[in-house]
């Protein structure tokens, strides 16, 4: 055992000076966290990760061609789907999703469940709609039309959304399924690219409601929605809230897990996660990849949050990195 | 001296063996790449293909991954909607800013002017995106589009045309948009192209009594002929594949629509919103065979414009 730790180190160090990188590919949505553990990781160990944000779908390509160390995706691989491209999966970190408005001199407005069902079937078209007026009774909302901003990229932040969507609304929306890029049906409907273009198309116009990741609306500067949960409680949205899910979420096998509309007094409804996908058979890779997301565990909390990406509670940490030594580092 | 000469002589033939073949190989190269490329899209988009059959890929008009639905008809609408607006608009625009600068402008300011238009020429086009997104949409949902529509009520097909949801991002916008970027194209082009005229021909017009307009329109047009349409096709060409500055302000929702104020999309944009999510092998494909398409449209026009209107205008002029 001690010979074989050894080993490991020598290879590590010899590793080391050839200045050696691992690869990574896939999600968008996480790519800011990786790169900002990557360079601090670089400065302490001197081994380059590198990581190209080209989408959830071609990082599962990519890594299932092993063409790269670590994929990444925001929608976890079903167990079976693990088994036959042989790769292993975690979760790194998880964001979560909220709804932006543009209503001049409305603050703090909320909304309950059925109102977001109804806005999202297209029911509800009016601002001042009852529906919505009945949780904002102090608030005078004006009678402007409701323009639904999405992401006209298929994008996990879609998945996300529309997978709470299905779970709260029930057989309301034009869609049966959550998606990456649905049939939304609506005809209020504008399209824009990306997190920062949904962003921009809410800040221009009045009467705009649509949903992006928390780091933008807080980076756009956007009212958001204070959201009813699955409790009935209406919250506001914020990274001990996101947490909340992942603390009370059942990890399936291959830490597979809907974080979407779970029950919680203190949960945030729509909280997205990205899992790592690593190739089973890559023994000596996969450690210099687990390396690294170890100390982004142990060591990069703080900078996931100043980014605005719910860490994971220490307990699933503790579950991975056992996973880790059962599958990588008894060969 | 004559050996010497000799000598002299082989070593220029050599150079000119090494240099022929050398541009030669430039030349392989590039047409290896070309047929590569044709190759690659093909053997890629057979899934497609097989699966779902040519003609109803092509014509089809559904686009729904979750339900592998495959159509390509609205992309391929979208396509050929905004690159027609854009030439439309963009062909008398280009044209006016050659003529001006060539014939009209005060000598100090053509260079200024002139060095403008060819900057413009230069401008990456996520700036003219993030500018159609941020500035040009709600302009144009906002005073232009409801303005049009109100212009043309009236009068049919042009009341139909000039319709719908007015959200600023649309067809029409996107349209807009790729004007912008290629008009400095034809300007610039046209313009060398009426510079080249000859004075002689010019001053023979003027000594028959000719006016300014009937000098260039009848003189100097036809004189560069050539090269002013193939200005137009070089718009064209960018104007088909252009991605970014589309992307940003044409809505993205496959539509086939006849209102140019309803969001649609186009090949290159659905491409580029989708292939990095793409998630089964058929999707992949599908997207390839978009490609693929848009590729042979492409060539479509260029033998269009240089096989048969080129060798028309030669036949008649030069």
């Amino acid at each position: 055992m001690h010979k074989r730790a050894t080993l490991v180190g020598c290879l590590f160090t010899a590793s080391v000076a050839l200045g050696v990188e691992v690869n990574g590919a896939g999600s968008s949505a996480i790519a800011p966290l990786i790169q900002a553990w990557a360079k601090e990781y670089y400065k302490e160990t001197g081994i380059k990760v590198n990581y190209q944000a080209v989408g959830s779908g071609s990082g599962i390509r990519m890594v299932s061609q092993r063409m790269v160390d670590f994929g990444a995706s925001d929608a976890p691989l079903k167990p079976k789907q693990l088994k036959r491209k042989n790769l292993l999966q975690f979760p790194v970190a998880s964001f979560g999703v909220v709804f932006a408005y543009n209503l001049p001199n409305v603050e703090g407005l909320k909304l309950s469940t059925r109102a977001v069902c109804g806005i999202f079937s297209g029911k509800v078209k009016y601002w001042d709609d009852p529906v919505i007026a009945e949780a904002n009774p102090e608030k005078k909302l004006p009678h402007i039309p409701i323009l639904v901003a999405v992401r006209a990229d298929k994008s996990g932040t879609t998945y996300t959304v529309t997978s709470y969507l299905v779970k709260a609304c029930k057989g309301e929306l034009h869609f049966r399924k959550p998606s990456k890029k649905p049939r939304w049906g609506l005809r209020n409907l504008v399209a824009a690219k990306g997190n920062a273009g949904v962003a921009a198309v809410i800040q221009k116009k009045f009467g705009t409601i649509g949903y992006v990741e928390y780091t933008y609306a807080v980076k756009g500067g956007l009212k958001v929605v204070i959201l009813q949960n699955r409790d009935g409680n209406y919250i506001k949205p914020s990274l001990e809230t996101f947490q909340s899910v992942l603390k009370n979420v059942h990890w399936g096998k291959g830490f597979y897990a809907d974080l979407t509309y779970q029950s919680g007094s203190n949960t945030w409804p729509i909280v997205g996660a990205t899992w790592a996908l690593l190739p089973l058979e890559r023994k000596e890779r996969n450690k210099l990849v687990t390396d690294f997301f170890k100390w982004g565990f142990s060591k990069g909390d703080e900078k996931a949050k100043e980014l605005y990406y719910a860490p994971l509670p220490k307990d699933v940490k503790e579950k991975i990195e056992a996973m880790w030594s059962n599958y990588i580092y008894n060969y | 001296m004559s050996l010497r000469d000799n000598g002299r002589h082989k070593i220029f033939k050599i150079q000119d063996f090494i240099f022929e073949k050398t541009l030669l190989l430039f030349v392989l190269l590039f047409i290896f790449i070309l047929v590569g490329l044709f190759l690659v899209l093909f053997k890629e988009s057979i899934t497609t293909f097989k699966e779902i059959g040519v003609l109803k890929f092509i014509f089809g008009t559904d686009w729904d991954p979750d339900e592998e639905l495959f159509g390509a008809l609205p992309h391929i609408y979208g396509t050929v909607v905004t690159t027609v607006i854009a030439i439309l608009l963009a062909t008398p625009l280009g044209f006016g800013i050659a003529i001006f600068l060539s014939e009209l402008c005060p000598k100090r300011l053509k260079v200024v002017i002139g060095t403008l238009v060819e900057i413009l020429a230069a401008i990456p086009s996520i700036i003219y995106g993030m500018w159609g997104l941020y500035v040009l949409v709600p302009l144009m949902s906002k005073y232009v589009e409801p303005t049009l529509h109100k212009i043309f009520e009236n009068i049919p097909i042009l009341n139909e045309l000039f319709n719908g949801q007015m959200f600023g991002t649309d067809y029409f916008t996107a349209g807009v948009v790729l004007t912008f970027m290629i008009t400095p194209f034809i300007a610039s082009v046209t313009r060398d192209a009426l510079e080249i005229v000859p004075p002689v021909l010019k001053e023979s017009a003027y000594g028959l009594g000719a006016t300014q307009a009937e000098v260039i329109v009848k003189v100097m047009f036809p004189f560069a002929k050539l090269a002013i349409l193939g200005s137009v096709i070089l718009a064209l060409g960018r104007a088909l594949g252009e991605t970014m500055a589309v992307t940003f302000v044409v809505g993205n929702f496959p539509n086939l629509t006849v209102h140019l104020f309803d969001p649609g999309t186009t090949i290159t944009s659905t491409i580029a919103n989708e292939f990095g999510e793409a998630d089964s092998e058929l999707e992949y494909s599908a997207l390839i065979a978009l490609a693929f398409i848009l590729l042979v449209v492409d060539f479509f026009v260029l033998w269009l414009a240089k096989g048969v209107f080129l060798k028309k205008a030669k036949k008649y002029n030069l």
